[in-house]
């Protein structure tokens, strides 16, 4: 019941009160649906393209990533900026929340929340809500976009949009291994990005730890490693997708290994932690 | 109601705040601490709610170690140095937001603490409004909030006028009980003599004295 009353405290405090956040996603999905769409639309137009594109295809092209750095004295490597700017906007959204609200007024919470372990996990379900919030904001966004736009309401991809704009492989899974690495996968990865930054946070500055998960999610477009975590929810390096790609199964056993090791850190970190006002 | 505090020490940076502490406080008792800033009253009002850990000793509350058996006291209000609340809430939702969490405070108990703080008139202002005096009353009123059985208020007459020192003494004497420990640090000797039952003098961390002023109830 307390657990209850101090979620429902987060969820007004730090997603109600906030909710300039939720415009990040909004704007950010909104102009990749404009710009995807006139590519789309172009092979369109041109005839190049036989099917119409899908609410699907949009959203893989928006979560997918891309495929790792190669060294190329010729060619320069492309970050793939939609990925990182989405999952660095979701950072910021939840970034310094919890030691903010430790320092405003925090003492009061704390002390009526009786407990330091219901406050933390008060926070990590805050946390997970706040992304399953963005996820859904960019998802109903594309969906949005679509009645308007010539965009059929189709949860399945199509040849053309796989095979100009993501890569083919996205045709050749079952709907439950799509829907694991294209939605399952990213919102683990973005937990757990967001987790980590909440543990550093007690720590660091909410700044540093910002910085050094932003480090962690560029580290990871460029090499396909168990050892960067952005490689555990980017379906481009997937083995299903990609060759000598991370195992699906083992990729989501590894992202919720980290969430659960971040809650038990975290709270290892806090139960020991002074509160300064 | 009864705190144990046994060989209590906190070292901050290598400095010792708070040097092997021991004091027993029951129920029906208005403590105070008093000594010069810094001398360590906020630091052991910090650790008896649970904020800060001891780097040495315990805190037992009523037969529950903190940090073992309970991380924070079950019953509790404190007002310690500057109150914080949300600046674009009115006193009203503050507190009620408070209540929502501590789950045994209704509105109309809310309205009744406004005007026993002083604040009745100011209780829809928005919190960024208020002048500093009505600020150290909202304080006041959160710590008090629900009657809990450990009330600590740092300085709780800090920017109050005289009349309104008058309503905060009058509104702790009546929450004094058998149930119920209070620990009031001021700076004001006057204040305290009028208000405290006990007064632990306190210097660079250590106790110094501890003057039972009067019976408590």
């Amino acid at each position: 019941m307390k657990l209850w009353k101090i979620c429902k405290y987060d969820i007004r405090e730090g997603i109600g009160k906030r909710m300039m956040y939720l415009w990040l996603p909004v704007l950010l999905t909104l102009v990749f649906c404009i710009s995807q769409s006139n590519k789309a639309m172009g092979y369109i137009q041109a005839g190049d393209f036989q099917q119409q594109p899908t609410i699907m295809d949009f959203w893989i092209c928006l979560i997918e990533g891309k495929k790792p750095y190669r060294f190329d004295l010729y060619t320069l490597y492309q970050v793939p900026v939609i990925w990182v700017t989405y999952y660095t906007l979701l950072l910021v959204s939840v970034n310094a929340y919890p030691v903010n609200d430790l320092t405003v007024w925090g003492y009061q919470v704390i002390v009526r929340s009786k407990s330091r372990l219901q406050w933390w996990i008060g926070k990590c379900c805050w946390c997970a809500l706040s992304v399953m919030l963005y996820f859904g904001i960019s998802f109903a966004v594309i969906a949005i976009y679509a009645l308007g736009n010539n965009i059929a309401f189709d949860l399945h991809p199509t040849a053309d949009m796989m095979a100009e704009f993501a890569k083919m492989s996205f045709m050749k899974i079952s709907m439950t291994r799509l829907f694991l690495i294209t939605i399952v996968q990213p919102i683990l990865l973005a937990v757990l990005l967001g987790m980590l930054q909440m543990v550093l946070s007690f720590l660091l500055e909410p700044m540093i730890s910002f910085c050094i998960v932003f480090a962690v999610l560029v580290g990871s477009t460029y090499i396909t490693s168990w050892l960067l975590p952005g490689n555990w929810g980017m379906p481009y390096r997937m083995d299903c997708i990609s060759k000598n790609g991370l195992d699906c199964n083992a990729s989501i056993i590894a992202l919720t290994v980290g969430i659960v090791a971040c809650v038990i850190l975290g709270y290892y970190i806090f139960k020991k932690e002074d509160i300064n006002l | 109601m009864k705190i144990e505090i046994q060989g209590l020490e906190k070292k901050i940076k290598g400095n010792l705040v708070l040097k092997d502490i021991n004091l027993e406080l029951t129920g029906g008792t208005i403590y105070g601490l008093q000594g010069k800033n810094g001398c360590g009253k906020t630091m052991l009002m910090r650790t008896i709610a649970g904020l800060i850990l001891p780097t040495k000793g315990r805190v037992v509350i009523n037969g529950k170690e903190l940090h073992k058996d309970i991380s924070i006291p079950e019953s509790i209000g404190i007002l310690i140095e500057n109150p914080s609340f949300l600046a674009d809430y009115s006193g009203f939702d503050n507190l009620k937001m408070l209540a929502m969490l501590q789950g045994n405070v209704s509105d109309e108990e809310i309205k009744e603490l406004l005007v026993q703080v002083g604040l009745e008139s100011a209780g829809k202002k928005k919190y960024g409004k208020y002048s500093l005096g009505m600020k150290q009353r909202l304080g006041v009123a959160a710590a008090i909030m629900g009657k809990p059985e450990i009330i600590l208020l740092d300085e709780p007459i800090n920017a109050i006028d005289g009349e309104g020192v008058e309503e905060i003494r009058k509104v702790i004497r009546s929450l004094c009980s058998d149930e119920r420990i209070i620990i009031v640090a001021c700076h004001d000797k006057e204040e305290m003599a009028l208000l405290a039952d006990e007064i632990i003098q306190m210097r660079e961390g250590v106790i110094i004295s501890e003057e039972i002023r009067r019976e408590g109830e």
